[in-house]
């Protein structure tokens, strides 16, 4: 059994005190018991000689001796009395027990005689003690009979047998005591033992906790005080093993900032005075220095005076009162280069409030720094450069102002023409069996959009275009387009392909002489008695039922682009499109399909079917209005690009 | 059988008559009645079988109507050392009193001893006395054997004075019951010690052998003895020139050489033996082995054929003889002597009586012995015992005896001296013998001049 020192120490302890009680009681008891049975066992002898002495005193002269033999002979079966003899008070042993004879000692002595008269009379016994052969020790009690008047009685008790009685008193005691020494020791061994044995398990258990083990739980046999100790060591592992998993979490973490920390940043700490007592390795290796160089050393070794006393009193200031600083330092290194760093300084303080430490974590910025300073000096020299530039921009301005004013004019007179150009408002009223609404709005800059409608000899010709290109030069196309396309209205009876081939070719030719590339595209709609021709490459025509019912006419395949090239013969076809009452067709520019919003949505094909098919009960001209209004309200604020021109016929 | 029965029909008998007449109900009790007389006579008789004293005290009143017996007790030595005297003293007893009872008894009755072992030690005597008188309740005391048994058992003579009881005739020649207030209880047949070791201390004075030593039995006995020897001498104006002890029950096999040593020592010119017959025997045989042929007298009590026996045993075995200059005093003559008619009629009788003592009382087995001096002794006890019941008015009052015994004068128990009491004398007998043996026989001494100094 593996026993607690302290116990072990107690039950040594113990055992040493019972043994020297043990010892110490065995000794008195045995020096106590064997002056009591010497007493008594005189007292007995006493006692008994006294009642011999006193039954003799009338045997003695009354009786035969064998009467006095017969009653010491009874005395002599009471254990422990070696003889008894009887003298008569002349001094001669009248009876006696004596075998095989009477002791050369008492055999010739006359010591008891008594003179009578002389000597006083006692009856107090003499004791004393004899050394006789075949006896050996005894005691011997000499009691005078009737006071020595009749004679006296010896008594005589063994020695040995009150030795004997001793020694087996003694022996008892001892055996008694020894038993009960054992017996408390062993009762005392297996309660320590016991006891021990719980104190073991705690220590054990302390142990484990120390090593970190907090499963152990120790079991509880007992409310005693181990027992409650035990129970609450259990409490207090258990919350120790909450605490500890939730330091170790809070360790980890610690440790995984700090590496990470380490990682990325150049930590330090200094104490109250400002000697560092912690670096990391970034540190050193920013600073050139080992840790044992830094380490017992202020941060006067990195310094670099660039920063003046103020810069460092201030920051002093700061972190004493226990704020966080911030900041950028300049250092130098052992070797004498110098590095920025980004420094955040945060002060320690202890549950008093007071500052005891300082953790410095700092990150380089060297190369930011020096980008910053190069850039700053490119700014400078930007800045020079800018300012001269914006002088030459300002008068190129004023020479653009100008410019722009006097193009300003050139565009507006374009327009005058583009507008004077179209037919007027009375001339298309004037067109039988036929309802037309025309509509051209210029944007800004001219865009050289092109319709004429032209009445001859009940043949009604209508003509839309659109001219590549924006301003004067577009414009002046268009007009020589409506011009060209009169001239051939005028010839009559001619068909369409020769038409457009012969428009194309004075076009083009024009073009050459101008030295411009633009073109533009061109349909030629010919009208005659609810049937028209068309013909000519320019948007999709749309064709509008009386029901609203709504016909796309691709014209694609039916030329080319006027003025592009010399000659569209071959390319040039015709289509012929039937109306009947109320049908109609609708005929645009680009300027309206692909109007943006703010988002830069086209107006698209579609929206304009729709509206169109919307409005079909209504007048050409409401139409019209119907489909700009529709148009201008897709657009919003934006600024208008291209021309917009929208032409719609309907027949009667 | 009949006990469990009982409640049951009681309880039966309540729940019946609940419901029936008055009239019903008093013919059922009766009946109750006769049944429990039937239950209460089975029991009885079961009782009767039981009760082993009942039936007992009934067969006694049936069957004995006959007299009864005379009982006298006895306590005697039946096994021990001395165990010969006891059995001798009794065979001699019950061969006279085998004789009168076979003829007719006294007045019709016959004489009973109802007999006890103390094997010579006195606690066992007095336990023997007491029952004797308390539980066999015997008419009289007889036979006793030893000095330290009677001695010790003389108070109990003063305790039943009132009934009274007396002891006739004991085997010891002690001194204390021959004194008052003893001598008023205990009557004698044979001399005292006193007489015996005197006519021996006489005899050895008169050839001339005046120092004397005493070897005896360590007790009343022996002190009886030597205290006889002592005062023979010191009225002679001599002492006892040495002595020396041994303890009652020794036995022949121990040694005796220490007190032969010692004796030797005071060098005496004749040894007095106050012992029983090992011992004395063992005295004799070692002083006889160490070549000192000192003469050695014994006392009656010794028991002669016994210790001549042992002796001669022994004698056989080693090729010594060891009874020269033995000389043993009696206090009866010698068995040999058939010029006596007592003598005669002993040794008639002894022969007659076959019967071996009872087995309880002797349990070891025992080599008779035709004739001895003890026995003859107990012989003679029985004898003038039979006489005085016969002489006694009235054999159911103990007080007779005493008046009776003292009314015998003259009376001839065949021996060479007449028996005499008196008021003031309770001894019989005063006559001492001398024997000495020749030729492996105890033989009358007719003349001490042998030993002359």
């Amino acid at each position: 059994m593996k026993m607690s020192k302290l116990l072990k120490k107690a039950l040594i302890a113990a055992v040493i005190l019972f043994a020297i009680i043990a010892i110490l009681t065995s000794l008195f008891s045995v020096w106590n018991l064997n002056t009591y049975l010497v007493a008594e066992y005189k007292n007995k002898g006493m006692s008994l000689t006294q009642s011999i002495a006193r039954s003799s005193s009338h045997l003695l002269f009354n009786s035969p001796y064998e009467t006095i033999q017969a009653s010491i002979d009874d005395y002599l079966e009471i254990n422990g009395i070696a003889y008894i003899f009887v003298e008569d008070d002349q001094g001669e042993i009248i009876s006696h027990t004596f075998v095989p004879t009477i002791p050369e000692i008492f055999a010739n002595h006359n010591l008891s005689t008594v003179n009578l008269l002389a000597e006083e009379l006692t009856e107090t016994p003499l004791i004393q003690d004899l050394d006789i052969a075949g006896f050996g020790r005894v005691i011997d009690i000499q009691s005078p009979i009737l006071a020595g008047v009749s004679g006296q009685v010896h008594v005589g008790l063994y020695w040995q047998l009150i030795e004997h009685q001793i020694l087996i008193a003694t022996l008892k005691q001892v055996a008694m005591i020894a038993l009960l020494f054992i017996g408390i020791s062993l009762i005392t061994y297996v309660l320590v033992g016991s006891i021990s044995q719980d104190l073991n398990l705690l220590i054990e258990g302390v142990k484990r906790v120390e090593k970190g083990d907090y499963e152990f739980n120790i079991a509880v046999r007992d409310r005693n005080e181990i027992g409650l100790l035990a129970l609450a060591f259990n409490r207090m592992v258990a919350t120790v093993s909450d605490y500890a998993k939730s330091l170790e979490n809070s360790l980890k973490q610690l440790s995984d900032i700090k590496y990470a920390l380490d990682q990325s940043s150049i930590v330090s700490i200094a104490d109250l005075t400002g000697m560092i007592t912690y670096v990391n390795d970034k540190f050193c290796e920013i600073s050139g220095y080992s840790q044992e160089e830094l380490i017992c050393n202020t941060y006067n070794l990195v310094n670099s005076n660039y920063h003046g006393v103020e810069f460092y009193n201030k920051l002093w200031e700061t972190i004493t009162l226990g704020d966080i600083w911030r900041g950028e330092i300049k250092n130098k290194t052992k070797t004498g280069t110098y590095y920025w760093v980004d420094t955040t300084i945060v002060p320690f303080m202890d549950e008093f409030a007071h500052v005891f430490q300082y953790l410095a974590i700092q990150t380089e910025i060297t190369d930011r720094k020096e980008l910053q300073e190069k850039l700053e000096a490119k700014v400078k020299e930007r800045t020079k450069q800018l300012a001269i530039a914006n002088e030459e921009i300002s008068l190129l301005n004023k020479q653009l102002k100008a410019e722009n004013i006097r193009i300003g004019a050139e565009l507006d007179v374009a327009r005058q023409i583009q507008q004077l150009i179209l037919p007027k408002p009375e001339e298309l009223e004037g067109i039988q069996g036929l309802e037309i609404a025309g509509f051209m709005e210029p944007a800004e800059e001219v865009g050289g959009d092109y319709y004429d409608v032209l009445y001859t000899n009940d043949v009604v010709t209508i003509g839309i275009g659109d001219v590549t290109g924006h301003g004067l030069e577009s414009g002046l196309l268009m007009v020589m387009t409506q011009t060209a396309v009169r001239t051939l209205k005028e010839l009559q009876k001619i068909d369409s392909v020769t038409f457009l081939a012969t428009l194309n070719r004075v076009i083009y030719k024009n073009m050459q002489r101008m030295n411009s590339d633009k073109n533009l595209t061109l349909s030629i709609l010919n009208y005659s008695q609810g049937s028209i021709s068309l013909s000519g490459q320019h948007e999709d025509v749309i064709v509008v039922r009386a029901s609203g019912e709504i016909e796309l006419v691709d014209t694609m395949d039916l030329g080319l682009p006027i003025g592009l090239d010399q000659e569209i013969t071959n390319f040039i076809d015709q289509v012929t499109i039937e109306l009947n009452s109320g049908d109609g067709v609708v005929l645009y520019t680009d300027g309206i399909t692909e109007a943006r919003d703010i988002n830069k949505t086209h107006y698209g094909l579609d929206r304009l079917c729709d509206i169109i098919h919307q409005n079909w009960q209504f007048s050409a001209q409401e139409i019209q209005q119907a489909v700009i209004k529709n148009v201008h309200s897709h657009i919003g604020e934006q600024r208008v690009f291209d021309d917009i021109t929208l032409l719609v016929i309907k027949q009667q | 059988m009949n006990y469990p029965y009982e409640p049951k029909f009681s309880v039966k008998s309540r729940l019946i008559k609940s419901k029936i007449s008055k009239r019903d109900s008093v013919t059922i009790a009766m009946k109750l009645i006769s049944k429990f007389f039937v239950v209460f006579a089975t029991l009885l008789c079961i009782c009767l079988l039981i009760h082993p004293k009942l039936v007992y005290a009934q067969s006694q009143q049936l069957i004995y109507a006959e007299p009864q017996p005379i009982k006298i007790g006895m306590s005697a030595a039946f096994t021990g050392a001395s165990r010969s005297l006891g059995i001798e003293l009794y065979q001699g007893s019950m061969a006279y009193f085998d004789y009168i009872n076979r003829s007719g008894g006294i007045k019709g009755r016959p004489i009973v001893i109802q007999a006890y072992d103390d094997g010579y030690n006195p606690l066992p005597a007095i336990q023997n006395t007491t029952r004797l008188i308390e539980k066999d309740q015997v008419f009289l005391l007889f036979n006793y054997l030893g000095t330290p048994t009677v001695t010790r058992v003389l108070p109990l003579f003063i305790k039943y004075q009132n009934k009274p009881i007396f002891l006739f005739f004991p085997f010891t020649g002690a001194q204390s019951h021959r004194q008052s207030p003893y001598n008023q209880f205990v009557f004698n047949l044979r001399p005292s010690y006193r007489e015996e070791t005197a006519g021996l201390v006489k005899n050895f004075l008169k050839i001339g052998r005046k120092k004397i030593a005493v070897f005896y039995q360590i007790d009343a006995y022996g002190r009886s003895g030597w205290d006889g020897v002592k005062r023979q001498l010191k009225a002679e104006g001599f002492k006892i020139v040495g002595e020396a002890t041994y303890r009652r029950g020794t036995e022949y096999h121990s040694s005796f050489k220490a007190q032969v040593d010692i004796l030797k020592k005071a060098e005496p010119d004749a040894i007095i033996s106050i012992g029983s017959y090992q011992a004395c025997a063992g005295f004799i045989r070692d002083a006889r082995t160490s070549n000192w042929d000192v003469p050695i007298a014994n006392l009656s009590f010794v028991g002669s054929e016994s210790l001549l026996d042992l002796l001669l045993k022994t004698s056989r075995s080693t090729g010594i003889d060891y009874t020269q200059n033995l000389i043993n005093s009696q206090v009866v003559p010698s068995y040999e002597n058939i010029a006596l008619p007592g003598v005669k009629e002993y040794r008639n009788l002894r022969d007659a009586y076959q019967q071996k003592p009872p087995p309880n009382l002797v349990p070891e087995p025992y080599q008779n012995l035709p004739y001895s001096f003890v026995s003859f002794e107990g012989f003679l006890n029985a004898k003038l015992l039979v006489k005085i019941l016969q002489d006694s008015p009235n054999l159911s009052d103990r007080k007779n005896l005493k008046t009776t015994l003292e009314n015998i004068h003259d009376f001839d128990l065949g021996l060479d001296v007449p028996v005499e009491f008196n008021a003031q004398s309770h001894q019989g007998l005063h006559k001492i013998y001398y024997m000495t043996v020749k030729d492996n026989h105890f033989v009358p001494i007719f003349s001490w001049k042998q030993w002359s100094k």
